[in-house]
């Protein structure tokens, strides 16, 4: 008996492994975009089936009730946990310590092999550097046999930044015509969402079973559900869409710049306003200068510009393990259970509708050179004629053809959240653990990514109160990326770090995180 | 075994994060290019408003160019000098102060009784003359006898005291009233108890009066005549006879005299006149009265007649000096000016403060031929005989009217006749002596200041002004023969200066005997191979614009504004009648002379030079030792040019101290070349130049530039196939310019 539960337990771990696998190849499964705790980032950044207290209301909210025998009916955490978590197709530290850190000359040929490197040859492939950072500055999880609640405050910012390969070459290999003879895209979008949460989880178990298939003990089903009010700060994206084509003088031509561009700025608030105000005196002609109109307010980073709702729901399925004799041994001795968990996160969208604007611009332009008129040089610039040449730069190029904005009201601007689904597995042995997540997102925003994941790690617990964690991502936002985080957790109070780093980031870029657990109290 | 598993973790995590990439500093040079348009196609048209060569907006271009209708350019600036009103060249008059004396001469006695009116001055009785009976009546016979003494008659001549008689006679007329004929009555005129002679009147019937003539050229007296106390005998002869009437009397019924003329009277004298005539000469030194019909017409002036001096014991009722040569409008003859004094300002007698008459002398024209001035003097006394036979006056043949007459402030308005030579400055005089004039004297020299060509002057050398004349428009109300030899000192942007000089063998050559010792610079006399001269022309009229053109044929003209004059500095003198022919001079003398410039556009070069040294400081780029530099660089430069000149440019790039840091084009490389317009008959643009030139710079050019503190341009300037050419304000050039350079910046 003893021997098929061991076998079924193996089945089922190797299951577990294997399909991790499985959907990571066939990129099936969830992305990254994870609310980061210094337990989960610790042990690869998944925790669908063991993130427990009150950040299970943004991992999975079933996970409410896990772990109610050993943790006290009450948990309080004050500044209850900080994450950062960046990284991105654009930061491939590989590729730049390749190239441009061995003191070599960044020409023609070179260039074209770093950014194919780094972008691939595809002019249009946009590399990005994604962030999510988070801040839980309360967090309330109480426990009952049959029902869990958890009120969870959160202040999130997610942004990316993306450039194309067209992009960097204008960086890397300047206005060079010979590169440019065929229009290349030059893109860039810049987007930052930053919103405060107050989510109110609420789980339960629906299904208890002393025994599963013989092995099992003591299952448990739990499902969990966390709606969350949605107060949106501010909202800005600069979207950069164009091509750019270079012609090189001949003996029977000028050189030619012709941009064929559209921009888009999307802001809100006192920012939209400031920008508005300047828009309608350059409309009218009064030259106004940008920087005398654009004074950051507090309000713009603290103020609530709109609200909604969104939520997270789970399950979670607890199996005991105990009667699986096979793993009763040294460093897995103790309580053996396993977790499978599902979830579906950041469900809804972010509101703004404050002083929401859009102003936008677009053009085919064609640069030929400047037009030299010497009576406007000599009447307007005292006969300067570089001033002129600066003037033309500035105004006509500028403000007139790139500083042509149009002014769009807008009745809000909603932002989707990074909604992904999850899915997670938990093995608990003893003081040894080993945890599984998959996982893809549903479009690319922050570190959401619609590229699936994988999330695998193990922690052991010394003297049960310090957790050494090591983790793997692969998949998600950036290249795969170790993990690992300790701390001191104690009955009463919990204190715990971890990082993530990448450890070859050419093909996806590199991933860097962090987590604090913050100051958790248990009574 | 615990802690086993702790360092078996530890070890891992370690290990796990040593595989992690962490970024290196950043050491890498990164090579990019700049490959941009610059300027587009911009057409510049040669002359014109905006966006030209030659901007017309500009200040000092503006009206510095004229465009005909072919499109011909010429620059062309006017300048009217100002030499205001030349009173030097009018002849000056100066009549001195003439002394006018008029002597009374012989004195015209006449009346010599008051009574001569009533007909009874003197009478001899009957009884008296005859010795007969007063009781006779008529019938009674007489008989023939004569008187038995003379009868001295006692004539009332009142209006006579003395006279020293020089000539004349007097007459006697009597009337027979004693009542019978006479065949004799014979008159001994006395002087006192002098007797002067003898008159016999003949067959004086009864009641006839008659009149004798008695000459005192005749009388016993030798020289003149004393005559004083008038008195007559008289003795009569006749013949048997009837009384014709009772008997009368012998009536002496006047005494006056004829044609008597006396050196010295004292008498109640009747109306005098006397005349005096005379001349007064002034200098020929400035102007001569060749012709009658010469003369000076007066704007202003005065006939001062002063000191006028009375000392004839009469007054002179009318005194007249008429001028017959100082004539009012309309100058005729009969329009002499005549200065009269009577009524209020008769001339009293014995006066001894002279009296004066200033009279004015505005728009009189003097006639004065071989320069002299008649005048006539006319007085007529007044008659004492008038008032009286008491007021008795003693007047003497030498007594005389005295006079000063003199013409005073003259200014001429006209002058016609032979105006001596004279040189007169044109120029304001500083020194107001009409001595010199010096040409580098701001207040003496007129100047013309062509600014618009300070930069091109200063920066080009050797182009030809194949059509180059400087025209000189003027008006002048001169008639008289007159030259204008005159400096013209060209100076050019650099400060460089040179003269308009008269060719050869023209009538612009400034000979050796002209005299041109007014015109100086810095006190030094011009040498005349620098001066040039024009004669002035007379018009109809002083409104025509007379013109003279100093051109390449009879000048320097083409080397003169070949070296680019921006200023031109102009003194001159007139060199008035050097023949000593007639003529007529107007006051003010005008002479307003217009120098027109003009250059046409009209020119040859070859190689000519365009030099010009611009401050660049280009310390901004990036050197060998900064972090960023310029690893090589061209300009392309695409024109079209419509100009019939070509460009082969040159640059020098110059540090601080002036030295040539690097150079473009180096050594053989393709010239930096804009090849000018091809051009057809006439000289212009036939058809438009397309090409490009590329200015290349490597490497080690590049290193040097951010050194580079001025540049200096040398352009060789050529016209089409070095012939001469013609400009036309729509010839333009197009130009397109691109910029390639890459740029290394090192980051480490």
């Amino acid at each position: 008996m003893q021997l098929i539960k061991h076998k079924i337990f193996t089945l089922i771990t190797a299951g577990l492994v294997a399909l991790g696998f499985t959907v990571l190849q066939v990129n099936a499964v969830e992305a990254q975009s994870r609310h980061l705790t210094a337990q989960n980032i610790g042990l690869g950044g998944g925790g669908t089936a063991y993130q427990d207290l009150y950040h299970a209301n943004f991992v999975n909210p079933a996970n409410l009730m896990l772990n109610h025998s050993k943790r006290p009916a009450v948990t309080v955490g004050l500044a209850g946990g900080i994450y950062s978590n960046v990284g991105g197709s654009l930061m491939n530290i590989k590729t730049y310590n390749d190239y441009l850190t061995t003191g070599r000359v960044i020409d023609g040929g070179v260039a074209d092999n770093m950014l194919n490197q780094w972008f691939g040859s595809d002019s249009g492939n946009i590399r990005s550097m994604n962030m999510d950072v988070g801040v839980v500055p309360l967090g309330v999880a109480v426990r009952t046999p049959n029902w869990s609640i958890g009120i969870t405050s959160r202040a999130r910012v997610i942004g990316n930044s993306g450039y194309s390969r067209g992009f960097a070459d204008l960086i890397f290999r300047g206005l060079d015509s010979a590169h440019f003879t065929e229009a290349r895209a030059v893109n860039s979008t810049q987007e930052f969402l930053i919103y405060n949460e107050v989510s109110a989880g609420f789980a339960m178990t629906v299904l208890k079973r002393e025994n599963l298939f013989g092995f099992g003990n003591n299952v448990r089903l739990h499902v969990g559900a966390a709606p969350k009010l949605l107060m949106g700060i501010n909202y800005a994206r600069i979207s950069l869409d164009s091509s750019l084509q270079l012609q090189e003088a001949s003996s029977h031509s000028n050189a030619r710049v012709n941009h064929d561009f559209r921009y888009s700025i999307d802001v809100a608030g006192d920012l939209s306003d400031q920008l508005a105000e300047w828009n309608q005196l350059r409309q009218q002609q009064m030259d106004p200068k940008l920087g005398d109109h654009l004074n950051p307010t507090a309000g713009d980073f603290t103020g609530f510009k709109g609200t909604s709702v969104g939520f997270d729901v789970g399950t979670t399925l607890e199996i005991g393990l105990g009667q699986v004799s096979a793993f009763n041994l040294g460093v897995f001795k103790g309580e053996k259970q396993l977790r499978i968990g599902l979830s579906v996160t950041d469900l809804g969208s972010v509101t703004i509708d404050d002083r929401t604007r859009s102003f936008t611009a677009a053009e085919n332009f064609i640069w030929d050179g400047v037009h030299y008129d010497s009576e406007t040089v000599n009447q307007q610039f005292d006969g300067d004629d570089n001033a002129y040449f600066e003037s033309v730069l500035q105004d006509s190029v500028g403000s007139d053809i790139y500083g042509n904005l149009q002014t769009l009201e807008r009745s809000d601007f909603s932002k989707t959240l990074p909604t992904m689904i999850n899915f997670g597995g938990h093995l608990l042995l003893g003081k040894f653990s080993v945890m599984l997540d998959v996982g893809k997102g549903f479009e690319n925003w922050g570190t959401n990514s619609t590229r699936s994941h994988l999330a695998a790690g193990t922690e052991y617990r010394f003297f049960n109160r310090i957790p050494l964690r090591v983790g793997y991502r692969t998949g998600g936002h950036s290249s795969s990326t170790y993990h690992a985080g300790t701390g001191l957790e104690f009955r009463n109070f919990e204190f715990s770090a971890g990082v993530a780093a990448s450890p070859n980031s050419q093909n996806y870029g590199s991933g860097l995180g962090a987590a604090w657990s913050g100051l958790v109290v248990h009574f | 075994m615990k802690q086993i598993k702790y360092l078996l973790y530890s070890f891992g995590a370690i290990l796990l994060f040593a595989q992690c990439e962490t970024p290196e500093s950043p050491n890498f040079t990164l090579s990019s290019s700049v490959d941009s348009p610059v300027i587009a196609n911009s057409s510049f048209q040669f002359y014109g408003g905006s966006n030209a060569l030659i901007d017309t907006t500009n200040a000092d271009l503006n009206n510095l160019f004229q465009v005909d209708s072919e499109n011909f350019i010429t620059l062309s600036q006017e300048e009217s000098f100002d030499f205001g009103d030349i009173e030097d060249a009018v002849p000056g008059i100066q009549v001195a102060p003439t002394a006018i004396e008029t002597e009374v001469g012989q004195i015209r006695l006449s009346s010599f009784s008051s009574q001569n009116g009533d007909g009874n001055v003197g009478s001899a009785g009957f009884e008296d003359l005859t010795g007969e009976s007063p009781f006779l009546q008529q019938g009674n016979p007489i008989p023939g006898a004569s008187s038995p003494v003379p009868v001295n008659v006692d004539l009332n001549t009142d209006y006579f005291v003395s006279a020293q008689v020089k000539d004349g006679a007097i007459l006697f007329t009597l009337r027979n009233n004693l009542g019978f004929d006479l065949d004799e009555l014979t008159l001994e005129l006395y002087s006192g108890n002098t007797s002067l002679g003898v008159v016999t009147f003949a067959n004086l019937t009864h009641e006839s009066t008659q009149t004798e003539r008695f000459d005192l050229t005749d009388s016993n007296q030798a020289g003149d005549v004393d005559l004083r106390d008038i008195n007559v005998d008289i003795e009569i002869s006749w013949t048997t006879q009837t009384m014709k009437d009772d008997p009368g009397d012998i009536i002496v019924k006047s005494v006056e005299g004829e044609n008597l003329v006396a050196s010295e009277v004292e008498a109640v004298v009747p109306q005098q006149d006397f005349r005096a005539s005379g001349i007064t000469s002034f200098s020929d030194e400035e102007f001569s009265f060749t012709d009658q019909e010469h003369y000076v017409e007066i704007k202003t002036g005065e006939l001062v007649i002063d000191q006028i001096i009375n000392s004839i014991d009469v007054d002179i009722e009318n005194l007249q000096i008429t001028f017959p040569g100082l004539r009012t409008p309309p100058y005729t003859e009969a329009d002499s000016l005549i200065i009269a004094f009577n009524g209020v300002d008769k001339i009293e007698r014995n006066t001894t403060s002279g009296a004066s008459r200033t009279v004015s002398l505005d728009d009189v024209r003097i006639y004065a031929s071989n320069n002299q001035i008649d005048y006539n003097v006319y007085a007529l006394t007044e008659d004492t005989q008038q008032s009286g036979s008491s007021d008795s006056r003693v007047i003497h043949e030498t007594d005389h009217l005295n006079a000063n007459v003199g013409l005073e402030n003259l200014t001429i308005r006209e002058a016609f006749g032979v105006i001596e030579n004279k040189q007169v400055l044109l120029n304001t005089d500083v020194a107001s002596d009409g001595a010199t004039a010096d040409i580098m004297s701001d207040i003496e020299a007129e100047v013309i200041e062509i600014d618009g060509i300070d930069d091109l002057s200063r920066r080009v050398q050797g182009i030809e002004f194949t059509r180059a004349s400087l025209g000189i428009l003027y008006q002048t109300n001169v008639e008289i023969p007159a030259t204008i030899i005159g400096a013209f000192l060209g100076i050019d942007a650099s400060g460089n200066h040179f003269y308009l000089s008269g060719a050869q063998g023209t009538e612009t050559e400034v000979l050796p005997e002209d005299p041109t010792e007014k015109l100086v610079i810095n006190g030094s006399p011009i040498p005349k191979e620098n001066l040039i001269k024009f004669d002035i022309q007379s018009g109809e009229s002083p409104d025509d614009v007379l013109s003279n053109t100093f051109n390449r044929d009879n000048s320097n003209i083409t080397e003169f504004f070949n070296r680019l004059p921006t200023s031109i500095r102009f003194i001159g003198v007139a060199n008035i009648n050097s023949d000593g022919a007639a003529g007529r001079i107007t006051n003010p003398v005008q002479f307003s002379p217009t120098l027109q410039v003009n250059i046409p556009l009209s020119l040859r070069a070859e190689q000519a030079t365009v030099t010009d040294t611009t401050s660049a400081n280009l310390e901004d780029l990036p050197g060998p030792e900064d972090d960023s530099m310029l690893e090589d660089g061209s300009i392309t430069i695409r024109y079209e040019n419509g100009i019939p000149l070509g460009i082969d440019l040159h640059l020098d790039f110059l540090n601080e101290e002036g030295n040539s840091l690097t150079t473009l084009p180096v050594g053989n490389e393709t010239p930096i070349e804009f090849k000018a317009a091809a051009i057809g008959s006439g000289g212009f643009t036939s058809e438009a130049t397309e090409d490009y030139t590329v200015i290349s710079l490597n490497r080690s050019q590049l290193d040097l530039l951010n050194q580079t503190k001025n540049i200096r341009l040398s352009a060789g300037l050529s016209s089409s196939e070095f012939r001469e050419v013609r400009i036309r304000d729509t010839d333009s050039v197009s130009i397109s310019l691109s910029g390639k350079f890459t740029i290394q910046n090192t980051i480490d």
